[in-house]
C-alpha cells in the first residue's frame, strides 16, 4: 500500500475542504469582527490579543479577530495565491522545457537562465526585484509579485522536465517508435507527453510545498502579496498587508514570540501542515509512478 | 578541469552584470501628494538615458574612489561590508561544517539502521525536519528557551549579535537544514553503492560493518556529497537571511536587507535611498561566495562520471 499517497491525499483533501467550506465551518465568524475591548471576570478591561479561551478557540490576533475564523476564511486567499504562482510556473516551465527539447537555441537560453539564477538565493533575487519602484508602485503589484516568485524558479523546474524528456528519449522502445515511422507530433503526443504529464503532476505538488515555504519566509521579513501603504508617525509610509492569508500572521513574529505566541504557532501549524501534505502527496505520486512503470515492463 | 573553473566564472560575470543592471535601475518616481502631504499615489517613469547615466556614474565613481568610497559618516564602505561579512561567516561557516560532519555521520547511521525501528528516528525525522519550514523550527526552539527562562533554568540571549549566545544560537538555527540535507544525500549515495562487488568482497573478508561503511563505501560516495554542496550553500544562504533578519544578528544579510528596505518603507517625495553602492558590495561578496561553492561542487562532479566509466 502506498501510505504516503494516502496520507498526502487526506491532508490536501482537508485543506481543499477548508478552502471550499471555509466561511461555513463551525465556530467561524465570516465577518471577522474585531473585538477591540473585552472585560475580564473582575470587570477590568482587556485589550487584544486574547489568549486561547472558551470564547476564542485558538486565541485572537492583535486586532481581536478570532484566529480560527481568520485562518479558515484566509485559506481561500492563501491557496488562490499559491495556485496562481504554481500554475504560472508549471505552464512556463513546460513551454521552456519542451521548447528546449526541440530547439537548441531555447536549450541554450534555459541553461544560461538556470546558471544565472543559481548565483543568488531565491529570496535575494525576489527582494532585489521587488525593490524596483516600477514594481513597488504598480497598480498590479500583486500580479507582479506573484509573477516574480513564479519566474525566478522556472529555470530549475524546466530543467527537471527537460531531464525527464531526455530519459524518455533514451528508452529502447523509443527507437522502435521512430523506426516504425512515428512523426514528431505522434511521438510527442503518445510517448513524450504521457511521461511528462506524470512528472508535471508530481512536480505540481512539490512546487506547491516549495512556494508555501517561500511565502512563509517572505511573511517573516515583511513582504506580502497584497499590500497598501499607510502613513507612520514619522511621516514615512510603511506597507501594511490587508489580506487574511496565512503568511501575514507571521508579520509581527518578533513581538509575538514574547507576548502572543499562539499567533505564530497557529500560522506555522497550518503552513507546516500544508507543506507536509504537499510533500507526502508528491512522494506518493512518485512512488505510484515507479510501481506503475515496473508493472508496464513485465 | 580548467573549464570546470572557467565556466562558472563566466556565468558569475553574466549573473553579476544582470544583478548590477537591476540594482542600477533609475528610481525616477513621480509622487502625487494628497491633502497635507499624504500619499496619493506614485507613477514610475523608466528612462533609458537615466539608466545609462546611472551605470556610467557607478563605474566612474568606482574608478575615481579606487574602491567603494566613503559613506555619509566618512567611513570606508568596503571596510564596513568586510566587517559585517566576517560576522556572517562566523555563523555561516560553522553551520556548513557542522552540516558536513554531523550530516555525513547521521546519514551513515540512518543507513546502518535503515531497517526496523531505527527507520522511524533515522530516515523519517530527517525527511520530516526537511519539510518543516526553518522558521517553524526556530520559533519552537525560541519558545522552548523562553519557557526554560521563565522557569529560571537557563539564561540565553536570543536577539542581537554581540554575545556568544547569539552566535551559538544562530549556528544552531542555521545548521539544522545542512545537517538534514547532507544526511539525505549521504543516505542516497550509500544506497547507490549498496550492491557493488567491492562491498561484498569487503564483507566476505569479515570486515566489520561500520568499517565497510566508513572506509569503503563512504570514500566512494563522498564526491557525490560534495557535488551537492552548491545547492546546500544556496539554501543555507536563504536561511541566513531569515535568521539574521529575524534575530537581529547584524551580519551581511541583515544589512543587505536594510539597504533593500525601500521595498517596504518610503517617504513621500523621496524613496528611502537604498544605499546602492553598499548593496552592490553585498551582492558582489555573496555571489563570489556562491561562485566558490559552485567551483568546488563542479570539480567534485567532474570526478564522479570518471568513476562511473571505470565501472
Amino acid at each position: 500500500m502506498n501510505r504516503n499517497l494516502w496520507l498526502g491525499l487526506i491532508m490536501t483533501g482537508i485543506l481543499l475542504a477548508i478552502v471550499i467550506l471555509g466561511p461555513y465551518l463551525p465556530f467561524v465568524d465570516p465577518s471577522l469582527e474585531q473585538n477591540l475591548l473585552d472585560k475580564d471576570d473582575g470587570g477590568g478591561l482587556l485589550v487584544p490579543p486574547y489568549a486561547p479561551s472558551d470564547e476564542f478557540l485558538i486565541g485572537t490576533d492583535r486586532k481581536g479577530v478570532d484566529l480560527w475564523s481568520k485562518v479558515m476564511v484566509g485559506a481561500r486567499e492563501t491557496f488562490y495565491i499559491l495556485a496562481v504562482i504554481v500554475g504560472f510556473r508549471l505552464v512556463l516551465a513546460l513551454l521552456v522545457s519542451v521548447g528546449a527539447f526541440y530547439i537548441s537555441g531555447i536549450r541554450l537560453i534555459m541553461n544560461i537562465w538556470n546558471a544565472v539564477f543559481s548565483f543568488m538565493p531565491t529570496i535575494f533575487i525576489i527582494l532585489i526585484l521587488l525593490a524596483i519602484p516600477g514594481v513597488m508602485f504598480s497598480d498590479y503589484r500583486a500580479f507582479w509579485v506573484m509573477a516574480i516568485i513564479s519566474v525566478v524558479e522556472v529555470g530549475r523546474l524546466a530543467l527537471i522536465f527537460y531531464d525527464s524528456l531526455q530519459t524518455q528519449k533514451r528508452q529502447t522502445y523509443m527507437e522502435a517508435a521512430i523506426a516504425s515511422g512515428g512523426r514528431r507530433w505522434t511521438l510527442f503526443k503518445s510517448y513524450y507527453w504521457p511521461s511528462l504529464k506524470r512528472e508535471v503532476v508530481s512536480s505540481g505538488a512539490t512546487e506547491s510545498g516549495r512556494a508555501m515555504f517561500l511565502l512563509a519566509q517572505l511573511g517573516v521579513i515583511g513582504i506580502y502579496i497584497n499590500q497598501e501603504f499607510f502613513s507612520q508617525l514619522d511621516r514615512s509610509y510603511r506597507s501594511v498587508d490587508l489580506s487574511n492569508s496565512w503568511p501575514v500572521l507571521l508579520s509581527n513574529l518578533r513581538r509575538d514570540v514574547n507576548s502572543a505566541e499562539w499567533i505564530p504557532l497557529v500560522a506555522l501549524f497550518f503552513i507546516t501542515f500544508s507543506i507536509i501534505g504537499f510533500y507526502l502527496l508528491a512522494d506518493g505520486l512518485k512512488k505510484r509512478q515507479a510501481i506503475k512503470l515496473r508493472r508496464d515492463f513485465q | 578541469m580548467i573549464t570546470r573553473i572557467l565556466f562558472p566564472v563566466l556565468v558569475w560575470m553574466l549573473s553579476f552584470t544582470i544583478l548590477l543592471l537591476i540594482i542600477l535601475l533609475p528610481t525616477d518616481t513621480v509622487f502625487t501628494e494628497g491633502r497635507g502631504g499624504s500619499f496619493g499615489g506614485a507613477v514610475y517613469d523608466y528612462q533609458f538615458t537615466n539608466h545609462w547615466a546611472n551605470i556610467k556614474f557607478f563605474f566612474s565613481y568606482i574608478i575615481e574612489q579606487g574602491g567603494l568610497g566613503l559613506d555619509q559618516m566618512g567611513n570606508p564602505i568596503s571596510e564596513q561590508i568586510g566587517t559585517v561579512f566576517l560576522r556572517s561567516l562566523k555563523i555561516f561557516l560553522p553551520a556548513i561544517l557542522i552540516g558536513f560532519f554531523i550530516g555525513i555521520a547521521k546519514g551513515v547511521i540512518d543507513y546502518r539502521f535503515r531497517k526496523g525501528k531505527g527507520r522511524v528516528i533515522g530516515q523519517f525525522t530527517t525527511a520530516g525536519i526537511l519539510a518543516v519550514p526553518d522558521i517553524a523550527v526556530i520559533i519552537v526552539i525560541q519558545l522552548a528557551v523562553l519557557y526554560l527562562q521563565s522557569k529560571g533554568l537557563v539564561d540565553i540571549n536570543l536577539f542581537g549579535h554581540d554575545q556568544l549566545d547569539n552566535v551559538l544560537m544562530n549556528i544552531l538555527y542555521l545548521s539544522i537544514y545542512p545537517v538534514m540535507f547532507i544526511s539525505t544525500i549521504t543516505f542516497n549515495a550509500l544506497q547507490a553503492e549498496q550492491g557493488e562487488d567491492y562491498v561484498r568482497t569487503a564483507r566476505s573478508k569479515g570486515i566489520a560493518e561500520m568499517k565497510v561503511l566508513y572506509t569503503h563505501m563512504l570514500k566512494n560516495g563522498i564526491l557525490k556529497i560534495f557535488a551537492y554542496s552548491n545547492t546546500m550553500v544556496l539554501y543555507t544562504l536563504s536561511n541566513l537571511f531569515i535568521v539574521e533578519v529575524f534575530t537581529e544578528y547584524r551580519g551581511a544579510a541583515f544589512y543587505m536587507y536594510d539597504t533593500l528596505g525601500s521595498a517596504t518603507t518610503f517617504y513621500v517625495g523621496a524613496l528611502l535611498s537604498a544605499d546602492v553602492i553598499k548593496q552592490i558590495g553585498y551582492v558582489f561578496l555573496f555571489t563570489v561566495f556562491i561562485l566558490v561553492a559552485n567551483v568546488v561542487s563542479g570539480i567534485a562532479r567532474s570526478f564522479v562520471p570518471v568513476q562511473g566509466e571505470k565501472l
